[in-house]
């Protein structure tokens, strides 16, 4: 086992994590219009983006089984940790945006662009799930949810510009933007809780990717001993 | 048995896509613009509508004792509808501030009867030594995305 996928990284990483909450909620300085609540922009873009990754690697890994051949592989196990990792992560995204959102818009919710679209993202992982669950047998699992895991990913640029392209409660992205509306005081540690998380996220994945492939190996054993070797 | 689940699943898709193109069309638009909303309000006046736009400076007026509150909404250009709106503010509404109103529109279209108000905020997050009030600028670009 490598260094990557022990726990001290992940321990590290969480760390990191929660000194970047620590970071946001006791020395980031106090925003001009929000006051203290905009805070919790470091726990809720973190996870966004997150949930983004988990998106992006799923469709890689997903288009790795297609053009592979071989149905049980690292990929597809990779694929469905992703799903995993995404779904909490968007609910996460979720959860924190509509904590973030009363005190700051008046309500917990609104059917607008960004909000709904993210939704849907978070329907499209769990769809992955159920889909997994309900097919059995592997090559038709492994086509018919790496398709899936696919679309999935063609949700997460409509997020990102669903508020350019439509009207929209939510704001349009501070970072990247080139007017440059974030005080360096705020942007800074937004990027480091940002990239911290991204590498929990990442952490998260390849674990829960190992532990898949662990439980499938003894399930494919506890099989082959049960038939008498005939199956594999 | 393969291919069956491959086409059945290539026409949910499509059927998906379909329904949400066709509906995304009718209801892409989340809030009317105030010169959108007073141009067609004959029309719209027949429902609840959502208008955007900003508190015009020095218009806002709160009561307390009658929970009563009006401000008038503008595109910071020539549209001005006044808002009226019974009930507490959420917090961030300010003088400049963005707001979406869910309401009615009278059909002279110069009144709004807000059943609830929602505080729209730019992209900005300046700390207080930067900047001390809403930049309308950016906020106008932030709502109406012009």
């Amino acid at each position: 086992m490598s260094i990557i996928s022990t726990p001290i990284l992940g321990v590290l990483l969480l760390s990191g994590v929660f000194a970047t909450w620590g970071y946001g909620i006791f020395r980031a300085p106090t925003e001009f219009y929000q006051g203290e609540v905009y805070r919790i922009l470091y726990l809720h873009v973190p996870c966004a983006f997150s949930a983004f990754l988990s998106a992006f690697v799923l469709c890689i890994c997903s288009l790795r089984v297609l053009l592979q051949k071989s149905a049980a592989s690292m990929s597809l196990w990779t694929a469905r940790a992703c799903a995993e990792v995404g779904l909490i992560y968007t609910l996460l995204t979720l959860f924190t945006g509509s904590i973030w959102g009363y005190p700051t818009w008046g309500v917990w919710w609104t059917w607008d662009a960004r909000l709904t679209t993210t939704l849907i993202l978070a329907f499209l992982y769990g769809c992955y799930l159920l889909l997994w669950n309900t097919l059995d047998s592997y090559p038709l699992r492994a086509k018919v949810c790496s398709v899936f895991g696919i679309l999935i990913f063609l949700d997460v640029p409509i997020i990102y510009k669903s508020v350019t392209w439509w009207r929209t409660l939510h704001q349009p992205p501070s970072l990247l933007s080139p007017s440059a509306p974030m005080s360096s005081e705020i942007l800074y540690p937004l990027v480091a809780s940002i990239f911290v998380m991204l590498g929990f996220a990442a952490w998260l994945i390849l674990l829960r990717s190992q532990n898949i492939q662990t439980h499938n190996e003894i399930e494919e054993s506890l099989c082959h001993t049960a038939h008498g070797g005939t199956l594999s | 048995m393969e291919r069956k689940w491959i086409i059945g699943l290539v026409v949910i898709a499509a059927c998906i896509g379909g329904i949400s193109f066709i509906t995304m069309r009718q209801y892409s638009v989340y809030f009317y613009t105030p010169q959108e909303a007073k141009a067609q309000a004959m029309e719209l006046s027949q429902k609840e509508i959502k208008v955007g736009g900003m508190v015009k400076p020095g218009t806002l007026r709160w009561e307390a004792t009658s929970l009563s509150l009006s401000f008038v909404l503008t595109d910071l250009q020539a549209a001005e509808i006044e808002v009226q709106y019974h009930g507490s503010p959420p917090d961030l509404l300010k003088e400049s501030a963005g707001v979406v109103a869910q309401g009615r529109i009278a059909q002279t279209g110069a009144l709004f009867h807000a059943v609830k108000l929602m505080v729209k905020h730019s992209e900005e997050y300046k700390v207080p030594k930067d900047q001390h009030a809403i930049n309308p600028a950016l906020l106008k670009q932030s709502l109406f995305k012009e």
